[in-house]
This record gives structure tokens, sequence and C-alpha cells, in this order.
């Protein structure tokens, strides 16, 4: 296996973690700018 | 939209990492450097950390955010599960990384050299001088032959050299045995040096005890010394500036590599007193070693005892098995010209063996040698051809040998056995006299007519030869 390639694979790992964190952080974004629903009596 | 005018372009935040970025263009290893490969241990350890500040901010960004509790584990949770799959997929990549770099080394401890035989590279490519050590590989069996006058020297003068460390260094050098000679310590090596130096470059002999004297004192250098006994037994080297070294230095090693790699030695020379016999005054190459041993470049540089001995090199690496047949074809051959002539083995090895066909000195010299010595050339200036081929007609001349040999093997072995047979049921003590003497003459007529055949092969095999050419 060449050089290229690990670094190939090393940034296709690195880029599927970026996502997940995108993700949780999305979530988050969607959650906290959510505007807090009036409590009906 | 206004502020950002006001602001201009972001700059990206050089704390946060870059997730677009481009994979950086790989540049290939050199030759000395650490492979590729590990030094993405460097990239991934980056990358690693990186990750782990992300997840760090996302924490800190769920603790501070506005949401009910059950939410926060929820998504603590996430992440945690990140760092998780983080650090199992970095192990995954620290793993590539790992068989990456150890492909790469193996590659490169096939391709290296090793530093004695890069070395003498160098000093034939004009980019290293002589060590003290390669001076006293060369004089020191110089120092052999010299020993023998040393002795009847200490003889003359012996009553004024009562040094024991002097008469030790004599008593061993007297035995004339290799190995007390090859294991004298550095101090007895200066005294022989001194006293060697006062004999031979002075016109009156210099008492044993007064060169000893100056020695002690401190009076002469020893590297002093070593460089001025070289240069009046072996000659000065000039290292050549002109001839752009570290090319001619890249085209030799170029060379070397593509001979099978062999060492490179550089070899005891001026043989007055021969260690073993059969070795001579020149360089020479050892094939069960795979060692070419090379007298020291004095004149001007000349790689042609180089490319000669590498020739042997491509030869044993290319056929080992064909090359080790004919030397010893060679060798008998020699032996039973030498008898018949009453000359030495060397001397009808050196008269015979360069000048007929199919012998292995003829392959190596006549042969394949010219098209080393070509290649070279082209290496050095760049135009570079495929790798040097070894001719055909040499090859199989010695696989129709060899086919020849494996008959007269079995033809004696059948022949013993047919005697072993008969001897078991002789009867009486004629008829076991009788089968001795038939046996004889009968493996007698196997040799006779295999010698026959052999001649006759050899003489219409080069005829034929000739005749196609």
């Amino acid at each position: 296996m060449d050089a290229a390639k690990i670094n190939k694979t090393i940034n296709k790992l690195a880029d599927i973690l970026d996502a997940e964190a995108d993700a949780i952080e999305r979530e988050l974004l969607s959650e906290t700018l959510k505007v807090p629903e009036k409590k009906r009596p | 939209m206004k502020q950002l005018r006001e602001n201009g372009p972001q700059e990206p935040d050089p704390e946060r990492p870059n997730r677009f970025q481009e994979p950086e263009q790989i540049k290939p290893a050199a030759a000395e450097s650490k492979p590729a490969s590990l030094e993405f241990l460097d990239t991934g350890s980056e990358k690693l950390a990186a990750i782990y500040d992300r997840a760090k901010d996302l924490l800190g960004k769920v603790n501070s955010a506005p949401i009910t509790p059950e939410r926060k584990t929820e998504l603590k949770s996430k992440v945690g599960g990140y760092i998780f799959r983080a650090a199992k997929l970095m192990r995954v990549a620290a793993m590539i990384m790992c068989l990456g770099a150890m492909h790469e080394l193996g590659e490169r401890e096939i391709n290296n050299i090793d530093m004695e035989t890069d070395h003498v590279l160098k000093v034939f490519s004009g980019m290293e001088g002589l060590t003290n050590e390669d001076k006293e590989i060369v004089l020191r069996n110089a120092l052999r032959g010299q020993l023998a006058s040393a002795i009847s020297f200490y003889d003359e003068y012996g009553p004024s050299a009562k040094d024991p460390e002097i008469h030790k260094v004599f008593v061993e050098a007297e035995s004339k045995d290799k190995e007390s000679l090859t294991n004298i310590n550095e101090m007895d090596i200066q005294k022989i040096f001194g006293l060697l130096a006062r004999e031979t470059t002075s016109p009156e002999k210099v008492p044993v005890d007064e060169t000893l004297a100056e020695f002690k004192a401190g009076r002469i250098n020893y590297d002093e010394e070593l460089e001025r006994i070289f240069e009046t037994r072996v000659g000065k080297l000039e290292t050549d500036k002109s001839s752009k070294p570290a090319k001619y230095y890249s085209a030799l090693k170029e060379l070397l590599n593509e001979c099978g790699r062999p060492k490179l030695r550089f070899r005891l020379k001026e043989n007055n007193y021969q260690p073993n016999p059969g070795e001579d005054e020149r360089s020479f190459f050892k094939q069960n070693q795979f060692t070419a041993f090379l007298d020291i470049p004095v004149d001007n540089y000349s790689s042609g005892a180089l490319v000669a001995e590498l020739a042997h090199a491509k030869q044993w690496d290319a056929f080992p098995d064909t090359s080790d047949r004919q030397f010893a074809r060679d060798a008998a051959s020699v032996s039973r010209m030498s008898k018949a002539s009453g000359q030495s083995y060397r001397k009808t090895y050196d008269k015979t063996m360069y000048n007929s066909q199919g012998s292995v000195e003829y392959q190596a010299h006549k042969l394949i040698e010219p098209e080393l010595k070509k290649r070279l050339k082209n290496l050095q200036a760049g135009t570079a051809k495929p790798p040097v081929e070894i001719q055909n007609a040499d090859l199989l001349f010695r696989q129709r040998l060899d086919e020849m040999e494996n008959k007269l093997f079995r033809q004696i072995v059948e022949n013993s056995q047919d005697y072993t047979n008969k001897f078991k049921y002789a009867t009486s003590d004629l008829e076991k006299r009788q089968l001795e003497r038939s046996h004889k003459s009968k493996s007698a007529a196997i040799e006779v007519e295999y010698e026959k055949n052999r001649k006759n092969f050899q003489e219409q095999f080069w005829r034929d030869y000739k005749m196609k050419k």
C-alpha cells in the first residue's frame, strides 16, 4: 500500500467522523433555536 | 449583509480544524528519510487531536444549551459514541499506516547496501578518502612479509631489543599464524609500523629500542607515519573532483544494484607472504560470500577492477548453479593442465581461463564486463537503457555439459554397484582380483570416453556458434 492510498483512507475516515460530529451539532442547534412553545393553560 | 460587508470575508479559524481541506499531495520518500507512510503518523495524530477537541467543544455546547436534562444526556451519549468511533477508526488508520511503513521499510531493506560497501563505492567515485582502517588493511599483509625481515633484524639487534612487549610481537610474528597476526592490538601495530618505517626508509637500520623510545616519547605520529608508509608502498590517492563524483557514485550504485548487490571490501595488497595460496595481488570475487575484494584504486580512480568483479557478481547472481559447476570444471581442467605443464595452478589459470570460451572468467571478462562498462557510461550520461542480459550461448553450453556430467556420474555409480554386487558372491581370491581389475579398467574407460566426448562437444559447440554468428 503506498503513502497516497494511506492518506486517502485516513482522510475518508476523518470525513466520516466529521459528518457524525456535524450531525450532532445540527441536532443541538435545532434544539436551541427551537422557539419554546407557550404553555397552554 | 451590511455587517458582513463591513467586516470583510471571514478569516478561517485556525483553532478549528478545516474539514474541507484537500488531502495533501504526498512526496516520494527520500532515500535516507523515514518512510512516507510514517510521516502520516503526524497527520493522523493531528487529526485525532482535532477530533477530541471537537468532541470537547460539542460537550461544552451541550452542557450550556437551554435544553432539558434528558435531552442533554441523550446528546452527550451521542458525543460519547462519536469519540468511541473516532478512536476505533483511528486505530484502523494507524494499522494501515504501520502496514504501509512495514512495506516501505521492507523495500528499503532490499535496496540497502551495507556501510562498508557504500564507503568503498564512495572511495571509488572520489567522494571519500581512505580511512586509517583501509590503509591498515592494505598494509597488514605487507607487514606479514616485512615481519620476516623484522625478525632477522631482531636477531641481529637482539641484545639491544629486550623490551618484553616488542619481544611478544616478534614471537607472534615468527609463528606467522594468521589469527594472531590479524588480532594484534593497535599498540603492537604501531610499533611494527614504526619498525617498518625505519627499516624501509632509512639507509641505515635504526635499532629497535631507539624507534620504540621515539614512539614512547610521542615523537612519531601514528597517522602521519601510516600515511607515509602507505604512500611509499602503495601510492598517493588523489581525490579527483573533476569527474562529478556524486553522479558517478549514483551510477556505480545503480550498477551494483543491477549486479545483485554484492558486498564490496578492500583487499589485502602486496602479499609478500601469502596467507592463502590461491589469492594473489589482484582483486577477486568470492562467490560463496558474494563479495568482491578490491584493490585500493590508486591509479586515478579507475573503476576497472570494480566493474570486472561486478561482472562475476552478475554472473553468480543470474546463474548460481551453472556458474558453480563451471567453476569446478575450470578448476579441474586447470589443475590437469598445470600438472602436465609443471607450472603453478595460478599461472596456468591466468594463461588459459581468460581466453577459453565457456569458462567462468571468459564469460565474466569477455562477455559481461564490456557490457557493464557500456552500461556504466550510459548511467553516468543519464541515457539509461534496460539492464544488461547475460548471453545465452555460454549458458546453453554449460547446461549441455551438466547433462554430460550427469550421465558420467550415472555410469560411474552403475559400474561400482555392479562391482560390489559381484564382489559379494565371489568365491575365490582369483575371481575377486579379476573383478577388481575389470572394474578399474571399466571406470577408466568411462572417464576416457567422457573426456573424448566432452572435448568433441566443446569444439563443435563453439565452431557451430561461430558459424551461426
